[in-house]
């Protein structure tokens, strides 16, 4: 594989107070490279503005048709409290920060329902008790 | 010559007895005028408020007409009437205005046929629905006159217990006989519409259209074409992700047109040639695939089936 750089452009920079973040639109010009992945990108961009990775989610990367330039976004925090607070848990747990969900959705559905048929303290009951 | 004499003589006759009818018909025209019973019918006739002005005018202008092209006639009866005279002059003159005040009416009238159709449509149908008042009827005999009472009485007892609810009487309409052709067939195949009506816009019949017709060719700027118009909305679209930080969805009607921008759609003759084919089909099917085409999905679908069946069967054994 060769070794070929990108570069990587940022456009539209705003400095979100309110969320306590900054936020960015972040332009990938990969010439001889396929796409590049988010982690690759985090590491660039908390290069360029001098913070760490965990502190940088990035996301919503196209490429363009014909390959060459891709374009995302970029939010960078100003602490891993803030983060927590403001970030979306899917975002969160793709880098870790937070542990997914073990059971599965159709489980929690059913359990759901289960939980419909019954009023008052017998939910907890339910809850523990498996399907038939 | 003895033939001609005789034609003479005998329009001659005519002419004479004619002569005696007008004088007659003239003499019996002024004496109604002296009456006075005549002068109240016309000023009756031109009092009446509840016509459409318009009519009346009209009457007005075709009798002038008339009351114009006879005195015209007469004067060209007549013999040795120089018609260049200012008098006949001015009748025809005259003529011509009348006639150009109907001429102008005339379209007045043609926006108007609607309400005077309905006017005549409802005169004509109030005389079958004067109907006699069957109430009135009951209030004159003595001894069957209680007896209703009560019975109305307990009718609308009843009716007010029970509530039920009676339809209004309205005025009954004449049935026309004018319906839809397409809804006498049967269903409207609504998608064989669509695509007739898109056939007539087709690139074949245009070039027909423009060998043939007079009317000079028209070349449109090409701003507003749909490239244009698609670039536009693609660019707004990006601008609102990079706003917002957030990315849409892609819509079915995005994807569709990506796919069709991505296909060649070149404006060779050969693609564009079956556009026409449903105006002059009369089996048409719509460009479907043939018989024994099946696309993949179908397949797909088949398959699963036959081996849901098979299982089924195995299991039974």
């Amino acid at each position: 594989m060769s070794d070929s750089s990108f570069t990587i452009r940022t456009r539209k920079f705003k400095s979100n107070r309110l969320l306590s973040r900054r936020q960015m639109v972040v332009d990938v010009l990969h010439s001889d490279r396929a796409s590049l992945s988010k982690k690759d990108i985090r590491e660039k961009v908390a290069q360029l503005y001098r913070t760490t990775t965990d502190l940088v989610f990035c996301f919503g990367f196209n490429t363009n048709f014909g390959g060459g330039k891709s374009t995302g976004f970029a939010l960078i925090y100003d602490t891993l409290d803030f983060a927590k607070k403001f970030e979306p848990r899917y975002r969160l747990a793709r880098q870790g920060v937070v542990e997914p969900k073990k059971t599965a959705r159709k489980q929690r559905k059913e359990r759901k329902n289960r939980m419909k048929k019954v009023r008052g303290t017998k939910k907890a009951a339910v809850k523990d008790a498996k399907k038939k | 010559m003895a033939d001609q004499e005789t034609i003479r003589s005998r329009t001659l006759k005519q002419y004479k007895e004619i002569n005696e009818q007008l004088r007659e018909f003239l003499k019996g025209i002024l004496q109604l005028e002296k009456t006075s019973l005549f002068h109240d019918q016309i000023q009756s006739n031109s009092t009446d408020s509840g016509g459409v002005s318009l009519l009346s005018i009209k009457n007005d202008l075709l009798l002038q007409y008339l009351i114009n092209l006879v005195a015209v006639m007469s004067r060209r009866s007549t013999p040795n009437q120089t018609l260049t005279s200012a008098s006949t002059r001015s009748m025809i003159l005259r003529l011509c205005e009348i006639r150009t005040f109907i001429e102008k009416i005339r379209p007045i009238e043609q926006k108007l046929q609607y309400q005077l159709d309905k006017l005549l449509k409802t005169n004509v149908d109030q005389q079958l629905t004067f109907r006699a008042n069957m109430e009135n009827f009951d209030q004159d005999v003595n001894g069957n006159q209680e007896a209703n009472e009560n019975k109305t009485e307990g009718e609308e007892e009843e009716e007010a217990k029970a509530k039920i609810y009676r339809p209004p009487k309205l005025v009954p309409v004449e049935y026309n006989e004018d319906f839809d052709d397409k809804k006498e067939k049967g269903t409207v195949n609504k998608r064989l519409e669509h695509l007739k009506r898109r056939a007539y816009h087709s690139d074949i019949l245009q070039e027909y259209k423009e060998r043939y017709s007079d009317a000079p060719e028209e070349v449109y700027n090409s701003e507003r074409s749909r490239f244009t118009q698609q670039n536009r909305a693609y660019k707004e679209k990006i601008a609102y992700e990079e706003e917002y930080l957030k990315r849409l969805p892609q819509t079915k009607r995005e994807r569709l047109q990506l796919q069709r921008s991505m296909t060649n759609n070149g404006n060779d003759i050969m693609d564009h040639l079956h556009d026409a084919d449903v105006l002059f089909d009369d089996n048409f099917n719509g460009g479907k695939k043939k018989k024994g085409k099946m696309s993949r999905q179908t397949k797909k679908k088949m398959e699963k089936k036959k081996n849901k069946s098979i299982k089924r069967l195995k299991s039974r054994k």
